[in-house]
């Protein structure tokens, strides 16, 4: 099975070049593996073209040899012999073969030609002394032998020069030299033209010349043929190898490119997806902030309105307390002004009481009196008296005012209100100016420090009902926070007025007649208030 | 005409009005009309009642008989009031420089009509 890979390649290339040399290492092959025959075939083919070619006779004889056919082998060896008589492996080999035959005389004498050209091979010597062993033992082989010996040796010696210079002219031709072989086999010719190895060596040679000299051609011609083909073959395989560099370089540039821009279309999707992270992580976190701004406005909102209801809680119950306090401040001032004007009431009834009793007391008296005077002097005079009378006052200190007719004589003034006497003068000239039928002026608590009153009238009762009168609308206007009282004017259905006017002292209360102006009595008011601040 | 009507006509008509109602003399209110945020006769009836009353008393004691027209003139305003039938009175409230003549003229020519309104 070894052999069989390297037989078919061999083959192969005997197939592609049958005048090729290689038919012999197939041959061999062929003789390696055992397939006898068919290195036989293979040599004999070959040597057809190539019939020189000793390697190719050796590996013949050899396969000969093995097959049996010793007369075919010895054959072929001496072919060899004769081309070449240096040729230490054909003389060895027909030694073998003539030992085998029992020919011991001519394996001696092969033996000895070994010996001749290699005195130092120690199987060679072996083998002769066996084949000289063996001749002895033939019957008559001593002498024999011997004699073969001996013709052997003195024919060695005597063919010593010849084979000593046929032996330098084959290293010529080993070595390549065959112009010195020639000039060798040419002197050995001219010494001895009868020497059949030099002539037949010589016309070896001349015809190997020839043979080499178109070998050697057609080698060189193989040789540039093989030498351009292989410049072919790497041109082309330089070719091929740049295109498949080329290509290569193209594939890898692209897939370079490719891998690029794969590897910039992954950074920019990873660039993209992290922008979107960032984002969408913005974003969240803006939402997060919003939640939590929205959370902290809620709560601030919260704690706001929780303050607010707080502030309003608080204020509602402060302005509920305030409320609480100022109803029950009110109520009790209430209570204390119903008590009061109860009081006042009480005491003004009581006081007009009396006035209307003494009133009466003196209208009857009056009437009566008037009656009598009416007998008397048969008139009807209407007086101021009359006019005064309707307000069914009196007063038992009557005095008589010669302007203006009978005048009650004023009360007097209470401890510690004390009359102004250019203020009562003022009045009194207001009173006349204006047309004021009566007046009064009072203290706040009623006490009176001026009277012109018809006698009759009970001018205490009178400023006390003026100073009850003026006291609670003051209070009235109080409460309704217009600022204090200055006047109060009171007008009754018959046309005639009732003024209250606050004084630096007190209160002045006139009466007027029921066609007064009332601008002008406003005016004089005026006037009688400044000249009253002073 | 309502009341407010009346109130309004006369609030239009006088000069330096504060504002006007139509009061009953238990001090409610029956209706009234505001020009300035801080006349709100429906909280100072009562107290328009009171000076009617007083008014009324001191009217009758001074032998006047019955009450026609009650006038104050305070530090802030001057106020006019005029009865309406028996139980019922009309008042103005007049700035310091408003018109009086015309506040009294106008309140005399709306009683027949709140005395019509009120019957």
């Amino acid at each position: 099975m070894a052999f069989e890979a390297e037989i078919k390649e061999l083959q192969k290339k005997v197939a592609q070049n049958p005048a090729s040399l290689v038919f012999a290492p197939l041959a061999d092959t062929l003789r390696k593996a055992g397939r006898l025959d068919e290195a036989v075939e293979a040599c004999l083919a070959g040597l057809e073209q190539n019939p020189s070619y000793m390697t190719a006779r050796v590996i013949l004889g050899r396969t000969y040899a093995e097959k049996g056919m010793l007369e075919e082998a010895i054959a072929e060896f001496k072919k060899i012999t004769l081309a070449d008589a240096g040729n230490i492996m054909a003389h060895s080999m027909l030694g073998q073969m003539y030992t085998r035959r029992s020919q011991f005389g001519e394996a001696i004498e092969e033996y000895q030609r070994v010996l001749a050209l290699n005195p130092d091979d120690a199987g060679t010597q072996a083998a002769l002394e066996e084949a000289l062993s063996k001749a002895r033992e033939l019957p008559g082989g001593g002498p024999a032998a011997e004699a073969s010996a001996k013709k052997a040796e003195p024919a060695r010696r005597g063919d010593e020069d010849k084979l000593a210079t046929i032996t330098v002219a084959e290293i010529y031709i080993k070595k390549g030299a065959l112009d010195e072989a020639v000039e060798v086999f040419r002197e050995i010719l001219q010494a001895d033209p009868g020497n059949k190895i030099a002539k037949a060596k010589l016309e070896e040679i001349v015809a190997l010349k020839e043979k080499k000299g178109q070998e050697e051609s057609a080698a060189e011609q193989r040789r540039k043929a093989e030498e351009d083909a292989r410049a072919r073959q790497a041109a082309e395989e330089k070719r091929k190898a740049e295109e498949a560099a080329k290509k290569a370089a193209e594939d890898d540039a692209a897939r370079k490119a490719e891998e690029a821009a794969r590897k910039m279309a992954a950074a920019a999707e990873e660039k993209r997806k992290a922008e979107e992270a960032e984002k969408a992580a913005a974003e969240a976190e803006e939402k997060r902030k919003a939640e939590e701004a929205e959370e902290k406005r809620k709560a601030e909102e919260a704690e706001r309105a929780a303050a607010e209801a707080e502030g309003k809680r608080k204020a509602e119950a402060a302005l509920k307390a305030a409320a609480e306090a100022e109803e029950k401040r009110k109520a009790e001032e209430a209570m204390r002004r119903a008590a009061e004007e109860a009081e006042q009431k009480r005491r003004a009834e009581e006081a007009m009481k009396r006035a209307a009793e003494e009133a009466e007391q003196k209208r009857k008296a009056e009437e009566a009196e008037r009656k009598r005077k009416d007998d008397e002097d048969g008139g009807e005079k209407i007086t101021a008296e009359d006019i005064f009378s309707v307000m069914k006052m009196s007063s038992p200190d009557e005095v008589i005012d010669e302007d203006n007719g009978p005048k009650s004589k004023p009360p007097a003034p209470a401890k510690g209100a004390v009359a102004d006497e250019a203020l009562v003068s003022q009045i009194r000239s207001f009173a006349k100016a204006n047309g004021i039928l009566a007046s009064l002026l009072v203290a706040r608590d009623g006490s009176v420090m001026d009277a012109q009153i018809p006698s009759g009238v009970d001018g205490k009762a009178l400023g006390q009902l003026t100073a009850a009168i003026f006291g609670n609308t003051e209070k009235a206007v109080s409460r309704m926070r217009y600022g204090s009282l200055n006047q109060l004017i009171i007008t009754g259905e018959d046309g005639r007025q009732i003024l209250f006017v606050q004084l630096k002292q007190g209160v002045l209360a006139a009466l007027t007649d029921k066609n007064v102006n009332l601008g002008l009595l406003r005016i004089a008011l005026h006037d009688l208030l400044r000249k009253a601040q002073g | 005409m309502d009341f407010k009507a009346i109130l309004n006509e006369i609030v239009a008509s006088v000069d330096g009005s504060i504002g006007a109602g139509l009061v009953g003399l238990d001090g409610i209110v029956i209706d009234q009309v505001s020009v300035k945020a801080d006349f709100d006769i429906t909280v100072a009836g009562a107290e328009y009642a009171t000076i009617i009353k007083n008014a009324k008393k001191a009217s009758e004691s001074f032998g006047l008989g019955k009450t026609n027209e009650v006038l104050i003139s305070t530090d802030m305003a001057t106020m006019i009031m005029m009865t309406v039938g028996t139980e019922y009175f009309v008042a103005i409230a007049l700035a310091l420089d408003g018109n009086l003549g015309r506040g009294r003229l106008e309140l005399k020519k709306a009683i027949p009509k709140f005395e019509k309104a009120l019957s």
